[in-house]
């Protein structure tokens, strides 16, 4: 995917559980889709040397801020 | 009677628009543009308004899109299953945060900035509120509005925007009884009645008020129905309903001192032995038999009190039984209403009587319904030959009956027989009342004798 | 056979020219007024059937409209309670057509989407097409009822038969006061 189409992920189409990259270099794991192309429900991934874990707050994280999709993970 | 606007007579608002002692009433009131205004802020931003019913919204992030008045309002159940009801308008620049007539969500987003609300009202998401806001916008202060008292009364949701307003079993008065039979079960259990899905909506050029004062008592106005009681629509094929009652009596029943009414019918006898309902569908008649008994025992002498068409001061009328809807009066304008139509049935009620009660509704009631549609065409007609320089200056005549009326036990209510227009001249007291009041303590505790 | 509605054959136009003239003739007898000639074009065992229709989100479509034998809907009627609408204004003192309205239907964009068991020998045709329906009564009150129909026609002897019609009226909030014609 080119950088510039990433700026316009189509937020509202990601199912639960994909983890997409945010602006600020983050990555989060979407927990929740109000489908409005506006607005996800993540936890963030976190690392603590080599292991991974979710953050244990959830935010919400606006159309912007997402750049990218990291992983699709699995659908339904 | 010429009826001035705001004229000071008596030192009221109302001045001599409503006199319900001579039984006149002004035209003045069904289409000034003045006294509208006036309306949406003294009765509208005050009273307690019907919203909806919790079978439309019954898991977390369903959400009902309502209105009050003139304003579009949502009725939600939040994450943790309570009932909330906010104006439905973002506090950032106004846009509706729902469009959708219902559905499920965990978020109201505004597509214009973007600002999201949680289903609990709370403003949950500001885009750039670090890079625009720097977190300094105090998020908490900015929910959505809303309203000042919500109660949830058998299922039936009704809220107020004023924090004065007495608690709704008490704005309710007397008139509980009446609107327990719409919300009650027909074997006489409390609540367990649901809401078809479909909800009739449709615009009348009339003044919202013509409907509230029809079923508030009217039983006069039989001849606009002569069409459909000529034709017949009732599940026996005669007439306009024939919900099983033997022996009828009906009254007038009003609480003129809470603007609500209602009539009646009784049956005259507590152990009156069960007359078919739907009588060509033998397969129901089991459960329409048992039901009845039940309801006769649950309820004894009660159980005689079976209702018909009344209004909750002030949009939000009823019928309990044959049809079973509640219709809320949506103001639009003094010559504008956007009437809505809910159908109520028993929730446990077996499929078969679901499927004949709606069709029995879709046939009877609203703009396509073979009853109504005589009623709105009076509706507008009457509101628009009253609009005139000539006509205001005659008002309408509410005589019938004048005076009357006596406290009763059985059924419970200030009676009057039927015809009378005892119950429309409360509900026009009531209003004059609203339209003169400062504030809720002008209003309530109830006077006595009036 | 489901027309492809490329190049048509000669058996195809016939039978469109034939259900346009159907549907012609169906309108005029309502603009005309004469409710029960258009009864008699019903089948007995007609299903007549116009949703009411939401405002959902995307892709909640099945929300959109609702549904027959399960919601309340402005029409879910079979060829009884039709025939009780025509009664009713034949009492003339229905006072929401009385006096009566003057409507017009206009049908266009008829398309073909089914003809069973074949176009030669179509007993049976599913078509849709789009409807304008302008009622004016009294002085000046007028609306515009527009939208989509889906129909089965079923051929009975030289003619056809209604046997299922569904109408999408283009509204959510119901526009005009009363629905007191057939569409």
């Amino acid at each position: 995917m080119a950088a510039e189409d990433q700026r316009y992920v189509t937020i509202q189409d990601l199912a639960v559980g994909t983890r997409v990259h945010l602006s600020g270099g983050r990555v989060a794991e979407i927990t929740s889709n109000p489908r409005d192309g506006t607005w996800l429900y993540v936890r963030h991934v976190t690392r603590e040397g080599n292991s991974e874990a979710l953050s244990s707050e959830e935010d919400l994280v606006f159309a912007s801020d997402v750049v990218g999709i990291a992983d699709e993970g699995s659908r339904g | 009677m010429r009826a001035a606007v705001g004229s000071a007579a008596h030192g009221k608002f109302t001045g001599n628009l409503v006199d319900v002692t001579t039984g006149m009433i002004s035209r003045e009131i069904f289409v000034s543009d003045e006294i509208y205004k006036r309306e949406l802020e003294q009765v509208f931003a005050r009273a307690w308004l019907f919203i909806g019913h919790e079978s439309q919204i019954p898991n977390p992030g369903d959400f009902f899109s309502s209105r009050m008045g003139e304003e579009s309002v949502l009725l939600t159940r939040d994450r943790q299953g309570q009932i909330h009801v906010f104006l439905n308008t973002c506090r950032h620049r106004g846009m509706k945060v729902c469009r959708y007539d219902q559905g499920n969500t965990t978020i109201f987003t505004c597509p214009y900035h973007g600002w999201g609300y949680a289903t609990d009202g709370k403003l949950v998401g500001v885009p750039y509120f670090r890079e625009a806001y720097h977190e300094k916008l105090d998020r908490p202060k900015w929910g959505l509005v809303e309203v000042a008292q919500m109660e949830n009364y058998k299922g039936s949701i009704w809220a107020s925007w004023d924090p004065d307003a007495p608690a709704f079993s008490d704005y309710l008065g007397g008139m509980r009884v009446y609107l327990d039979l719409l919300l009650d079960s027909r074997d006489g259990r409390e609540g367990d009645a649901e809401v078809l899905g479909g909800i009739q909506k449709w615009i009348v050029p009339c003044n919202w008020k013509f409907a509230a004062e029809n079923f508030v008592g009217d039983a006069y106005h039989a001849i606009s129905h002569r069409s459909v009681d000529t034709v017949g629509i009732a599940p026996g094929g005669k007439g306009r309903t024939d919900d099983g009652t033997t022996r009828p009596k009906r009254y007038a029943v009003s609480f003129p001192d809470l603007g609500h009414g209602t009539n009646t019918t009784i049956q005259m006898l507590e152990n009156e032995p069960y007359t078919p309902i739907y009588p060509n569908v033998s397969e129901l008649q089991d459960y329409l038999k048992r039901e009845y008994e039940e309801r006769q025992q649950r309820l004894g002498n009660m159980s005689r009190l079976l209702g018909s068409a009344s209004t909750i001061f002030p949009n939000t009328s009823f019928q309990p039984r044959q049809p079973r809807t509640l219709a809320v009066w949506h103001p639009h304008g003094p010559t504008k209403t956007e009437m809505w139509r809910f159908v109520f049935v028993d929730r446990e009620a077996p499929e078969k009587l679901k499927d004949l009660v709606r069709r029995y509704h879709e046939l009877s009631v609203g703009p396509v319904g073979m009853t109504e549609q005589d009623d709105m065409e009076n509706w507008v007609y009457a509101t628009s030959a009253s609009a005139g320089t000539i006509a205001r200056r005659y008002p309408y005549n509410y005589e019938m009956g004048l005076g009357g009326g006596q406290p009763s036990d059985f059924p419970p209510g200030l009676i009057s027989d039927v015809p009378s227009e005892k119950n429309q001249r409360g509900f026009y007291g009531r209003w004059a009342e609203f339209m003169d009041a400062s504030g809720w303590s002008d209003l309530y505790p109830k006077r006595v004798g009036r | 056979m489901t027309p492809t509605g490329s190049k048509a054959s000669l058996d195809e136009l016939l039978l469109m020219r034939e259900i346009e003239n159907f549907l012609y003739r169906e309108a005029e007898l309502l603009d005309e007024r004469r409710y029960e000639e258009w009864l008699d074009l019903l089948s007995d065992d007609v299903a007549y059937w116009m949703p009411m229709r939401r405002n959902v989100k995307y892709g909640e479509w099945e929300q959109e409209n609702t549904r027959p034998d399960v919601d309340m809907n402005w029409f879910d009627e079979d060829k009884g309670t039709l025939a009780l609408r025509v009664r009713q204004i034949r009492t003339g003192v229905h006072w929401a057509e009385e006096p009566i309205s003057r409507v017009t239907h206009v049908v266009s964009n008829v398309r073909l989407l089914e003809a069973t068991p074949s176009l030669e020998q179509a007993g049976e045709v599913k078509i849709a097409c789009s409807f304008i329906v302008y009622r004016n009564r009294q002085e000046t009150e007028t609306d515009f009822l527009v939208g989509r129909r889906k129909d089965t026609l079923r051929r009975a002897g030289d003619s056809w038969q209604i046997a299922r019609r569904e109408i999408m009226l283009d509204q959510n909030v119901l526009l005009a006061k009363t629905v007191t014609v057939f569409l």
